[in-house]
């Protein structure tokens, strides 16, 4: 593979991004980190946990 | 496999791309995977880095930027989306470069945080990073335009088809 063909083949890779499918996978990865964070139980870097009853809260 | 867009049929992927291709595929999912489980250390391995981005920036970053590996990983192993996939793999590649090298060049001493709490040795060092990284985005470039013709609006070979009437 020359260079020539290399530098058109990539050229013409930039220019066959599809932006909805890319939109998708960062939205996809962005949902996916979020939800991991909003589930970790020793709290999340950005989201607030989920509470947690430790102990059943007493009846009266 | 690609589909050729003039005959329709499947045509073997030549089997250097396809090591390659699955070699980088599989590297950033396992590397996204590792570091996917542990965030805060992901966090606090971007702060070494001294980058001049707000705090939230960062950890939006430890917190969805292992996922983005993994789900590129992935889809580079599975072939899918190629036409998207590889240039977003290139362009991680290339950030990871340029955040390790100017890291580097500011004589800073941080932890890389490539694959997350895991003590892997000498590969962890900074250099050692670099090098990785800029082999990974050799490869991803090289991957590039060896993408098939199917669903490429851009690709000769489509537009030829397009063109084609059969007799």
């Amino acid at each position: 593979m020359t260079a020539r063909s290399w530098s058109r083949g990539l050229r013409e890779a930039l220019t066959a991004v599809r932006w909805r499918r890319l939109a998708a996978i960062l939205m996809l990865a962005a949902a996916c980190g979020l939800l991991c964070d909003w589930l970790r139980k020793e709290g999340g870097l950005l989201t607030p946990s989920l509470p947690r009853f430790t102990t059943v809260p007493a009846q009266r | 496999m690609n589909r050729d867009a003039l005959t329709g049929k499947m045509r073997a992927e030549p089997a250097g791309p396809l090591l390659i291709r699955w070699s980088l595929g599989a590297m950033l999912a396992a590397a996204g995977a590792m570091k996917a489980a542990h965030p805060a250390e992901l966090f606090s391995a971007l702060l070494g880095y001294q980058l001049p981005l707000p705090d939230t920036a960062l950890r939006f970053a430890a917190v969805t930027l292992p996922w983005l590996e993994l789900l590129c990983g992935a889809a580079l192993v599975c072939n899918f989306w190629r036409e998207t996939v590889r240039p977003m793999v290139a362009t991680l590649c290339l950030v990871f470069v340029g955040t390790l090298a100017q890291a580097l060049a500011r004589g800073l001493d941080f932890d890389c945080g490539c694959f997350g709490p895991a003590t892997l040795g000498w590969l962890e060092r900074p250099a050692t990073a670099l090098i990785r990284a800029a082999l990974l985005l050799a490869a991803s470039l090289y991957l590039l335009p060896f993408r098939g013709s199917e669903g490429n609006a851009a690709s000769p070979c489509r537009s030829a088809a397009s063109r084609f009437r059969p007799p």
